[in-house]
This record gives structure tokens, sequence and C-alpha cells, in this order.
């Protein structure tokens, strides 16, 4: 409310942001996962001193500078761009209470890129033995990224005791941290080894190893298969409850625009977990000779997919907040809106940026709704509302506001507002949905 | 890799992947669970017409909730009213005239008509009783 | 002893399992830049399995009759735990086999794998392809919503056009109108008669595969450019890959795109607006109604069915009119038609799609 907006028609500003958080995940725990498998598998090749093994290393580095140093810091910069813009009042709560995290996260990324870098140039020219210490790191620089960010990342889904004691450390390490971190780490582990199977199948298959690398990369993938189910439960079970139960919702039934989704997804995420572990057995590890390209490129569209699964798991389990428990997901804070009281005083005012000639209703729904909703693409109002008219449009703001009676309390950010806004509101809505296009 | 150490993970993937199998079955099991009806039905208390044991010697089975209960007027002429499955292996039983009991025709269980404790037979407890009201309008049944 | 060793030994006194071993152990299968294709009968046989699978597990659930098929699917996608995954599998897998056996039928057109001595697999397989329309369109009904009951009725009334014809409509209908003896039959059908006729023609399709082995294509096989890998383990493992494949994308479709449920249906209703058959009826139903009430003496009707009848055996008895010893010409013009029948296939449907509902 106290920043511009960015309206998104279409996919929509979460589907932007999704688009390219999901990108910048699968790229940056592909580096975090490659920082550790560089320096292991260079320090096993330097022990048993074979040189092919050394070369497959060297070759596999080139992947990294270009993917990480490159592209992943470019979609890093973009997420900070489209939150920034698609939610202004989330993003600065997040910069205010982390400034501290945000420090450090970046002096570790510099130093990250710095070592990989030298990493990278140095193969030729640093001695063996410095270029292992270079080598460790960039692992220990690339861990201590992720274990930076998963801090602010779960502070959003669960900050715990932060609630109370506002605390930067009870918000980093909060209930859902560790086994975040496992969970974070095992995926950054097995997308180190399927980026490793595509160096190795790259390479001539007469060349005996080709064989061995793939065997060896699959491994890669073995911490992950076993203790991956094991995190999912701990995971699970340190969730706060309400985002327990919704998991649950779509046991049984299958009706469009409630959550029932989320169980699908998240299942598929247990699902594709022993899909793919099958998939490198059956296809790197026990058959190697024909495991060809084509057949790479559905393993990484399946990483990429349970990438996307289970960061938008994550992202809708946190419904109706942004920042749980402390912000809705539209930038209203949750203390500005409990009781019926807080709902009647006036929103309006605080809107400060306007565009020209727009009206209340239009100003309300840009800050209230587009968060999430659009009014044709993702989450389309115009669809939802269809067949309703102004005065019935009202009546469900009406029941939507906050308090205990509203019934879509725990998916929805409560609407906020006095009689006369939501009038204009559901005027607006109720003019927008009358126009709808009519090929639907 | 010790051969030791590779036969010991190859049991830990075999049992992670049946784990695995085990989540995953689970929404099978849950369909082939899932039934018509609700489990138990909350019955609190029914009326029975007077005139179901007009004399002595006769019973009438009625559904009390989702289960069956009966009504006795004994030979003399006391009416009592008790869960009807015989709590051996669930058949419905009946009231025996001539015996005065009640009479699992399953396997030949015999529940004293009053009480229904377990005279003869397989059945290892006692029928439950029911409370049983006689007002002027007919018999209300209740659970104890 | 190890009860693995007394098991092994159990069986190996008692069946020739030292012959087959050598079998799978000499068995392979060509390997060269098209074997690609290889995998689409596989794929299908996969999908068959898992539909056999969920098909059963939903007969737990589903009860055929006119008052109850309607209610039973709403009760299994709305209250029964998981009972929208299931069905949406089913019906997912239903629509992606019928994909891969369509492209599988195609690319062994286009090999020519149906020549000498590989006609009887030929046949088989379009044996096979019909029953899965077959039960496609069985299985449709018995769902009982709107789109359904007309897109049952259509089918069944342009059986009627054809000689003969109003016989077979009345027998699948169980009279002259639609009612609960239709969703009978459409049960029996789908469930036991068309199932295990399929058995019976899938195990001699294998069969006959096994006998054959995979047909390398004309060229490839000329060129020399090929070499063979072994069926175990290779092969197997490879198919064992590309099911994998198929069931994640089964599985995103099943839970992203949960398989929807019309209205339950009423005979006296009018026809929904905008009805279309399945996308496997598209181009013949396209077809259909471009043809003018009367062509020449005949009805359209029966004009378009007469067409489907002639393409159909044009298309069948191909292994007949373009054996392998048949000139290049004959092969040119066979391809010429496998090319139409794709171009037919794909324009059609989507034109069906596209079209503007009458």
């Amino acid at each position: 409310m106290n920043y511009p907006q960015w309206v998104i028609e279409g996919v929509g500003g979460p589907g932007v942001i999704g688009l390219i958080a999901v990108s910048h995940v699968f790229i940056s725990q592909f580096a975090v996962g490659g920082g550790v498998f560089l320096p292991v598998t260079e320090y096993l090749a330097r022990k048993r001193g074979d040189a092919e093994m050394l070369e497959y290393c060297h070759a596999h580095s080139r992947f990294f500078v270009i993917l990480t140093s490159v592209v992943g810091a470019m979609f890093g910069i973009g997420i900070w761009f489209a939150i920034g813009l698609v939610n202004p009042d989330a993003t600065a709560f997040l910069i205010r209470n982390f400034v501290l995290a945000w420090t450090i996260e970046w002096v570790w990324f510099f130093l990250e890129v710095l070592s990989l870098v030298v990493y990278y140039y140095g193969w030729k020219t640093l001695s063996p033995r410095t270029h292992m210490m270079v080598g460790w790191a960039y692992m220990f620089t690339s861990l201590m990224t992720l274990v930076t960010i998963n801090g602010i990342l779960t502070f959003m889904l669960s900050p715990g005791n932060w609630v109370q004691d506002h605390s930067f450390w009870s918000g980093m390490f909060n209930p859902t941290y560790w086994p975040s971190l496992m969970m974070r780490f095992l995926v950054c582990l097995a997308l180190a080894g399927l980026y490793g199977l595509i160096t190795a199948s790259r390479m001539p298959k007469t060349h005996g190893m080709r064989t061995h690398m793939l065997q060896y990369s699959a491994r890669w993938f073995i911490p992950t298969f076993v203790l991956m189910i094991f995190g999912m439960a701990w995971y699970y079970f340190k969730l706060p409850e309400a985002q327990q139960a919704m998991l649950y919702s779509g046991v049984s039934g299958f009706a469009r625009g409630n959550l029932a989704i989320l169980t699908r997804i998240s299942m598929l995420t247990v699902f594709f977990t022993c899909t793919m572990g099958l998939m490198i057995y059956f296809g790197a590890y026990a058959n190697p000779d024909e495991f060809t390209t084509g057949k790479i490129v559905f393993l990484m569209l399946s990483a990429l997919f349970v990438t996307g699964a289970g960061e938008w798991t994550r992202e809708v389990l946190r419904k109706p907040y942004v920042i749980g428990q402390v912000m809705y997901s539209n930038g209203v804070l949750a203390a500005d809106a409990q009781t019926m009281e807080d709902a009647e005083r006036p929103i309006v005012p605080k809107i400060h940026w306007r565009r020209a000639g727009e009206s209340d209703g239009e100003a309300m729904f840009r800050t209230e709704c587009r968060s999430c909703h659009t009014l044709d693409g993702y989450r389309p109002l115009r669809e939802f509302l269809k067949g309703r008219d102004e005065k019935s449009i009202l009546n469900l703001l009406r029941i939507m506001r906050p308090g205990d009676k509203n019934p879509y309390r725990h998916i929805m950010p409560p609407v906020v507002g006095s009689d006369t806004e939501l009038a204009s509101l559901a005027h607006y809505l109720g003019m927008e949905v009358a126009a709808a296009p009519a090929s639907h | 890799m010790n051969m030791n150490r590779r036969h010991w993970l190859d049991w830990v993937l075999k049992g992670v992947t049946g784990l695995y199998g085990l989540v995953l079955a689970v929404p099978l099991v849950k369909f082939l669970q899932s039934g018509e009806g609700e489990t138990e039905e909350k019955v609190s208390q029914i009326k029975l017409e007077k005139n179901v044991v007009p004399e002595p010697g006769t019973s009438k089975i009625f559904k009390f909730g989702s289960k069956p209960g009966i009504l006795i007027r004994r030979m003399d002429g006391t009416v009592h009213a008790l869960t009807a499955t015989c709590m051996h292996l669930g058949c419905t039983v009946d009231y025996s005239k001539e015996e005065d009991r009640i009479a699992c025709a399953c396997h030949g269980g015999r529940y004293d008509a009053s009480t229904g404790a377990n005279i003869s037979g397989p059945p290892p407890a006692p029928l439950t009783q029911l409370k049983l009201e006689e007002k002027a309008d007919g018999f209300y049944v209740s659970k104890n | 002893m190890n009860i693995k060793d007394w098991i092994t030994r159990f069986v190996e006194e008692r069946l020739p399992v030292k012959a087959f071993k050598d079998l799978s152990a000499h068995k392979t299968v060509p390997e060269h830049k098209q074997d690609f294709w290889y995998y689409f009968g596989g794929i299908s046989l996969f999908f068959f399995i898992l539909l056999v699978f969920t098909g059963m597990v939903l007969l737990f659930q589903y009860q055929p009759g006119l008052e109850s098929s309607h209610a039973s699917v709403l009760r299994i996608v709305t209250k029964v735990d998981f009972g929208w995954l299931i069905r949406s599998i089913h019906s997912w897998a239903a629509n992606l086999m019928l994909v891969a056996v369509i492209i599988h039928m195609f690319s062994v057109y286009f090999m020519k794998a149906y020549q000498k001595p590989r006609e009887l697999t030929w046949f088989t397989g379009l044996g096979l392809l019909g029953l899965c329309m077959g039960l496609g369109f069985t299985g449709y009904c018995l769902v009982w919503d709107d789109m359904a009951f007309f897109a049952t009725k259509i089918g069944i009334q342009i059986m009627e056009t054809v000689p003969g014809g109003s016989y077979v409509a009345n027998i699948l209908r169980g009279g002259p109108g639609m009612g609960g003896l239709t969703i009978q039959r459409m049960f029996a059908l789908h469930v036991v008669i068309i199932p295990w006729i399929f058995m019976a023609l899938l195990g001699a399709h294998l069969f006959f595969l096994q006998i054959h082995g995979n047909k390398i294509p004309e060229g490839i096989e000329k060129s020399g450019k090929y070499g063979r890998v072994p069926f175990f383990p290779n092969f197997i493992l490879s198919d064992l890959y590309v099911w994998l494949i198929a069931l994640n994308l089964l599985a995103v479709l099943a839970a992203l795109f949960p398989w929807p449920l019309g209205g339950e249906a009423d005979p006296l209703a009018p026809a929904p607006k905008g009805i279309k058959p399945e996308w496997y009826f598209m181009a013949m139903f396209q077809l259909l109604k471009l043809m003018p009430a009367e062509v020449g003496p005949i009805n359209g009707e029966l004009f378009g069915n007469m067409l489907f009848g002639i393409a159909g055996a044009i298309w069948a008895t191909v292994p007949i009119w373009n054996p392998a010893t048949a000139t290049g010409r004959r092969g040119k013009i066979a391809a010429y038609i496998g090319f139409a029948g794709i171009v037919w296939l794909i324009s059609f449907t989507i034109w069906g799609y596209v079209a503007k509902p009458v």
C-alpha cells in the first residue's frame, strides 16, 4: 500500500515470481550441489591418481561457471525485481527484518563466485594442493549461501517464536528450518548427480570412463532417495497445525478453486522422488550403455517439475499469509485485520499510489486482490464471480471481512475497508464481470 | 567399496524402495476402504407399539440404530429388551418360547431372556440389556 | 538351506527354466537411429496394464444402473478417498494409450513392418486398435453424464445407417431407446467381453512379435548402420525407463487435470451445446458432418460410412497390395496413403475442435 505496484494480467504477479523463482532455485541448488560434487570428485580422482577422472572434473566445471555465476545470478536479480514490484510491502518487510542475513548471504555468494572462477581458471595453473583448497572453499561458501537463505525462506512459512520476541535468531532458526535445510541439501546432491550424468553421457561410448562416471554420478542420488522420504515426514510434523490440515484437504473431491490441488501436488513430489530414483537406477546405473541424451532430457524435465512442485507447495501452504501470522498475501498486516472494528477503518486513504482516473474500487482491487488474482488468467475473478451481480458480490465481500465467521479465513486474506469502500469495490468488480469477454 | 558395506547399502535401498511403495499404496488402500453409510448410527431412543408383544411367549426383533434389538414378553409376563446380535459370530438371535430363553440358531448359543447372560453354547459374553420404559402409549427403548 | 536357492531349484526341476533363459539370452533388439519408435508398442502395453488394474479397483466402487451409474461416479470423485485420482488415472491412461497405439500403428506402417512374414502381427494389431476404440466408446458411456449419453446415442445411431446396422444398434441399446439395459450391456462389453477378446488378441500379437523380432527399416538394413542390443537386460531396462516417463506424465495429468464429470444424463433434455465426440472419433465425426444429405442415389451418412469402410479396407489390406516383393511404385503409393492418413487425422481433428458448433 505504501509503494507502487506492478499489475500483471494473464499469468499474474505470483506467476511471474514463480517462473523466475523456480528457475533460480533449480540452478542455484544445482550450484550448491556442484559445490560439493566437484571438490569431492576431484579429491577422489587425485587420491586414485586417475587422470581421466580429473579431466572429467575439468570439463564438468565449465558448466558451473556459465550456469551458476551467469544464469543463476541473473535469475536471482530477477527475483528481487519481481517481488519488489509485485509485492513491495512484503519485500520491504523482509529487507528490514533480515538486513544482517541478506548481507551475509551476499558476502557468501560473492566468495562462492570468486572461488568458482579461481577454481575453473586455475585447473592448469594452480598447484594440485592449492587447487584442492580453492575447491573446498567453493564447497564451503556455496553451502553457506543455502544455510543463510534457508532461514529467510522458512521464516516466511513458520515464523515460530519470532511473532512474540521479534528476535532475529528465532526468525532464522524457526520450526521448519532444519527439516527444510535437510531437504534442500538432499535436492542439491541429487541435482549435482543429475548434471554429472549429463557430462558423463556425452563422453564417447567406447570410453570405459563413460560407464564408470555414469555409475559414479548415479550414486549421488542415493542419499536423496534414502533420506528424502524421512525429510518430508520431518518437515510435515514441524509444520503449523493449520498447514498440516491443509495438506489433507484434497484427499477426496476434485472441486476447482479450493486448495485440493495442494494435496495433489505434494503427492506428486513424493511420487517423483521415487520414480526418479528408479529412472536413475534402471537408466544410468544398471544400463549405462543405453543411457542417451534423449533419456536425460526426461530426467531433467522431471527434476525441473518436482522442483517447481515442491516450491509451489511451500508457497501455497503459506496461504493466507505471505509471512506466517504476520502479513497477509496482499501486504495487509495481520494485526490490522483481526476484528470487525479493523475492517471498519477506511483503507483507501492508505493507498498512496493511485493511477490517474482510477476509481476507489479499482485501487482496492489492485492492492487487495491483485497479488493473488487476475481478471482472466491465473485464479481468474471474472470466472469465479461469473453470474453474480454487484449486490451478490457485495454480499460475498461482506462475509470475507476479518473475524472468525469468515469461511475463507484459512486460505485467503480478509477483505478490509469500510462499508462504502466495499461497495465501490463491489461496483468495480460487478462492472468487470458484466463486461466479460463473450468468448469463454 | 567394502563388500559388507555394499551389502548393507543394498538392503537399505531395497527397504527404502519398499517404503516408497507403501506410501504410494496409501491412496489405493484408502480408496478401497471408502464405503457407504456412517460408521455407527447414533440412536438414543426408539418407541415400539404396545401390541408388538401382546401375550407371554412372544417377541419382536426391531432395528436399534444400525443393529438389531429384541423385545421379549417372557412366559411369566415380564418384558425385556436386549441387543440381538449373538456375541459368538454376529448372527441375529431369537426368542425360543419352548425354552423361555434366547437362542441363536447358528451354533446353538443360549442366553437368559431377562439378563442376557450367556448360559450355554459357544457365546463368550452376555447380550447387553437395553433400558426399557413401559408407558401408556408404548415401549421406550434406549441405551443403558 | 537358503530359501531363494530352494525356490529356484523347486521351479527349475519342474519347468523348462533353462530353455527360457537361453531364449532370452539370445534374443536381441536392433539399435539404430529410428529405434525410438519401437517403444510405443511397449508404452501401449504399459497403459493397458494400468487400465486393467485401475479398472478392477474402480469396480469396487462403481455401480452400473440407470439410477446408480452417475451417482456412483459422482460419489467416487467427490466422497471416496482418492477416488478422483483413481478415476483420473483410468481416464487419462485410456486416452494416452490410444495416442500411443495410433503412433505405434503409423510407425509400423511407415517402417513397412506389416510385410511378410509379419502380416499376422499387423492384422492382430489392427484388431487391437478396434477393440481399444470399443473400450473407449463403452467406457465413456458408463459415467452416464449428459455428454456420455449423447455421444453414445449418436455413436449407436450412426451404425443404423449401414444395412443391417439397426439389429446391432438394437442389441447394443437393449431396445429402440437408451436406458438401463444400455448401461448394463455397455458395462458387460467394457469389463468382460472386450477385455477377454483383447487379451487373446494381445497374446497372439506378442507371440508373433516374439517369433519375428523387430523390423529394421529397409534403408537402414541396406546401409548396415545398425547394431543389436541384448533384449535382456538392456532393452528391458530401457523399456522400464520409458514406462517410468509415461507414468510420470500420467501422474501429472491425473493430479493436475482431474477428469471432469458432467451433470446426470437426462434423455428428455436437449443435447448440450457444442457436444463433441472423444478426440479419437473426431476426425471421422468431422468428415461425416461434411456429407450432404444425399450423395447421388444414396444417403449421405451411408456414403460416409461406405467411404470409411473402403478406406479402412485399403489400410488394413496393405500387406496384400504392398507385399515385400512389390515394385518401388507400390511402396511409394503406400507412403502417400500413409501421409494422407496422418494429414487427414490431424487436420480433421483440429478442424473438429475449432469448428463452430452447429
